[in-house]
């Protein structure tokens, strides 16, 4: 019997509970796109944290190699982000690595999965942390994790990354660096009290 | 309106040793699965080995890299019979720690990725991604040990709705 830990929530407590883990939105891509975008999140202020939970494919055309998916915050394509990750592939190599200066987005997710490459099945999966989102006192941290496995061309990554601004997170926006979201993947933004 | 939506499906203390546990009749209300597991060694070291559905045909495919305190490790395995964990794994005295992440499980399309934390006290700690490549939704999830032996632990599989 499923344990619903947000009714129980509600039920043991009242006024002052904070919401748990909750499901904001989530697009389902119906036809090729190449950014998704959740707007407004001012809206979610009683949230302290949000998680965004992703499986994509990549169009085709282009080439098959890595395509990270970037992460912006509300709409700045200035160089105001650092990140660094640790990645693991499957011709044994452990690797680590940086923006060497300040980039123009975070990497935040893995992609070697574009259609007709490969077995068009295979999509890559992730989730993404965003920390004190509303805060207007502090830098935005997130912290990622996410994999692509298509057959000789696995990869799995670890990804920490800063938004230099204390700003109040009003939209993320999530963007292939190359190519565009494929029909069939789907964004998903939680909150977290 | 905000939908709640980590649900706690099922969960079990496993005091007695065993050989393997299952969850079962899992169902595709949700999305995405999140397993959690403390689990300890029996007779011999726990490696966590993870298969959906029963299916143990050469359809498992992942990578891992694993930090020791002093170096790091990569392992991979490509038509494996199921997820092998090699990193964090559980010895007799102490527990480990696994978090396992699934994605859209309940879809028919797609194979099934998986993103696994892993840690135990003792300068262990890992990650390993791996893709099932079966379209089926999953029904069912298997854990064992890929030493065929026994293990203790507690085991939480929750529910997210996207």
């Amino acid at each position: 019997m499923p344990i619903p830990i947000g009714v129980l929530a509600q039920a043991g407590a009242g006024a002052g509970v904070t919401p748990g883990f909750e499901l904001l939105e989530t697009t389902l891509i119906t036809s090729d796109t190449a950014s998704v975008t959740f707007s407004n999140l001012n809206n979610y202020s009683n949230y302290k944290h949000l998680q965004i939970r992703m499986v994509t494919q990549l169009t085709t055309s282009g080439s098959g190699s890595t395509v990270y998916t970037l992460l912006r915050f509300n709409g700045d394509s200035a160089n105001n982000y650092f990140h660094h990750w640790i990645q693991v592939d499957n011709g044994s190599n452990t690797t680590g690595g940086r923006s060497s200066s300040t980039a123009n987005a975070i990497y935040a997710g893995t992609n070697t999965c574009i259609f007709g490459t490969q077995n068009n099945n295979m999509y890559a999966a992730g989730f993404i942390d965003i920390f004190d989102f509303g805060v207007s006192t502090k830098y935005k941290t997130i912290k990622a994790m996410s994999m692509a496995d298509q057959n000789s061309d696995d990869e799995g990554d670890f990804f920490g990354g800063t938004w230099m601004n204390t700003a109040a997170i009003t939209s993320i926006s999530l963007i292939p660096a190359s190519l565009s979201f494929r029909t069939g993947s789907r964004v998903s933004l939680y909150g977290i009290g | 309106m905000p939908t709640p939506t980590y649900d706690l499906i099922a969960s079990n203390v496993v005091t007695s040793a065993v050989t393997s546990f299952s969850f079962s009749s899992i169902s595709n209300t949700y999305r995405d699965l999140v397993l959690v597991i403390r689990g300890q060694g029996g007779n011999n070291d726990f490696y966590p080995r993870f298969r959906f559905n029963g299916n143990s045909s050469a359809a498992y495919f992942y990578v891992e890299m694993v930090g020791t305190g002093s170096a790091v490790q990569n392992f991979s395995g490509n038509s494996e019979t199921g997820f092998q964990l090699s990193g964090a794994f559980a010895t007799t005295t102490t527990p480990a720690l696994f978090t396992v992440q699934m994605f859209d499980t309940n879809q028919s399309n797609k194979h099934k990725p998986a993103i696994v934390r892993s840690g135990r006290t003792g300068n262990r700690t890992g990650f390993l991604y791996g893709r099932w490549a079966n379209t089926d939704a999953v029904t069912s999830l298997d854990i064992y040990s890929s030493n065929g032996g026994t293990f203790t632990g507690t085991f939480y599989l929750y529910g997210i709705v996207s």
